[in-house]
């Protein structure tokens, strides 16, 4: 049931990724919806689940829109990886917390987007996009996943989403 | 030797490793190979139509909120008339898209009319991609509309792009301001050669593109008018592109360099047209072919087979 619900997530990510916030770009920022997600399911279970979650998520968007498999995945996956290593190492249970790992995800997930785009001989001002793009997103993101972390934390608190029948056998005893 | 027994031992940073060089692999492999696989045409044929109906939702559901939160004279109502209003409000909201739609349409119509040099196909906008990098969006019509790869697209503002991906039922397109995109152009009053090309990240809110390769001595204005070439073959010629902003000298005093503005509105696409057919302009040479030669021997010719005869060509 929690597979069910997690892929479930997943489609609905990237659908809105691919309509609502690639329609309501302000000045060329919008939050990432998926990395909000991300960052809340790290946060809340701490395990490498958020990192999956991430991964199959850029592989769909990869699927969908990019001309080169790989270039989504890439960047989600990393983005998720730093996030994880972060949310390890600290005390999530604040509640601004994930929206700042969230920002650290952006950041990174961004600056692997520009490593692959510098690749592709692309030219561009490493500074300039991490004033004007990755930083603001990185703050929207970090709003929006205040949000996502209310909803994700109150999806988890059904059943279904626990992690084992033994942590349910321990709460119960 | 230590470094290296560290990275082995540490399972997770092995499988983080090895999952990037395989997604790197992944990219290599895929640059090249413009052509959608089996799997994801059928991944696509599933999920792109419902990224349409979303993509199509997002204004009507937008507009619906801005209603119901308007700043109206609801405080004189009862409960019923509040909800009798949403509801007429929301059947004028879609009264009003499907005119909107309507009128996009009717445009779309004309445009065709006007053009039956081309073939079209007509198609909605299903999606786009995240992110600032690149610039592709989807559309619901593929290989079973007629519609393949390298098809221009257009509306009837002008050029949108090329189709670079064609499943069953759905088709990636690569619009013009996406950085990898080139199109050969022409300055309409100058008749200049150049190239445009999509710039990656602009310091405005409204995408730019950059026509490449002028010559020094081109004498440009902004407001100049920017249309395809016809070269290459993939694009007919005269399309618009968009008019000149800006007119830069390139730092080797040899180019110069144009900005654009792109006629289209890239930021609120909903309707395109692919050019499924259309008459090259294009000058192609007629290279005679052996018996042609020995066909069309000229009567003057004949009448005097004992004078030279020089054939460009051979000795």
């Amino acid at each position: 049931m929690k597979l069910l619900v997690m892929g479930v997530l997943i489609f609905v990510n990237v659908f809105l990724s691919g309509s609502v916030f690639s329609q309501i770009y302000l000045f060329g920022v919008a939050p990432d919806i998926l990395i909000c997600f991300t960052a809340s399911i790290i946060c809340i279970e701490k395990r490498v689940n958020g990192v999956i979650f991430a991964m199959v998520g850029g592989f769909v968007l990869d699927i969908i829109f990019a001309s080169v498999l790989g270039f989504y995945t890439l960047q989600y996956f990393l983005g998720a990886v730093v996030m994880y290593y972060v949310a390890s190492r600290t005390y999530t249970d604040n509640f601004f917390v994930p929206g700042i790992i969230a920002a650290i995800g952006i950041v990174a997930k961004e600056v692997v987007a520009m490593v692959i785009v510098f690749f592709m001989d692309q030219s561009f001002s490493f500074f300039f996009v991490l004033l004007r793009y990755v930083l603001p997103a990185a703050l929207t993101t970090g709003a929006l996943t205040l949000l996502t972390e209310l909803l994700m934390k109150w999806i988890y608190k059904f059943k279904f989403m626990t992690r084992r029948a033994t942590t349910e056998f321990l709460d119960n005893l | 030797m230590a470094r290296r027994k560290g990275i082995i031992k540490n399972r997770p940073a092995l499988i983080t490793v090895i999952i990037v060089l395989v997604l790197i692999a992944l990219m290599i492999i895929t640059a090249g190979d413009q052509n959608m696989s089996g799997g994801e045409s059928i991944v696509g044929s599933a999920l792109v139509p419902v990224q349409g109906w979303i993509y199509s939702a997002t204004d009507t559901i937008g507009g619906f909120f801005e209603r119901v939160f308007a700043p109206t004279d609801l405080r004189i109502e009862n409960k019923e008339m509040r909800e009798q209003i949403v509801q007429y409000q929301n059947d004028l909201n879609t009264f009003e898209e499907l005119k909107k739609e309507n009128d996009r349409l009717k445009i779309l119509l004309n445009f065709k009319e006007d053009h039956i040099e081309y073939e079209i196909v007509t198609a909605k906008v299903s999606g786009k991609n995240p992110g600032n990098w690149f610039s592709v969006f989807t559309i619901n019509r593929g290989v079973l509309d007629g519609v393949h790869k390298d098809m221009p697209v257009i509306t009837s503002s002008g050029l949108v792009g090329r189709v670079v991906e064609t499943g069953a039922t759905w088709s990636k397109v690569m619009s013009i301001i996406d950085s990898e995109s080139g199109v050969s152009s022409i300055v309409e009053l100058t008749r200049d050669n150049g190239v445009v090309r999509g710039t990656s990240l602009t310091n405005t809110s409204d995408p730019l593109l950059e026509m490449l390769f002028l010559p020094f001595d081109a004498d440009l204005l902004p407001g100049y008018r920017v249309i395809t070439s016809g070269l290459g073959g993939v694009f007919p010629k005269g399309l618009v592109i968009g008019d000149t902003v800006e007119i830069t000298r390139g730092s080797d005093n040899t180019q110069k360099t144009a900005y654009v503005k792109p006629a289209v509105d890239f930021q609120h696409l909903e309707e395109v047209m692919i050019i499924t057919e259309f008459k090259s302009d294009e000058f192609v040479p007629v290279i005679p072919t052996e018996d042609d030669i020995n066909e069309e021997v000229p009567e003057e010719i004949q009448q005097n087979e004992d004078d030279e005869i020089i054939v460009i060509g051979e000795d």
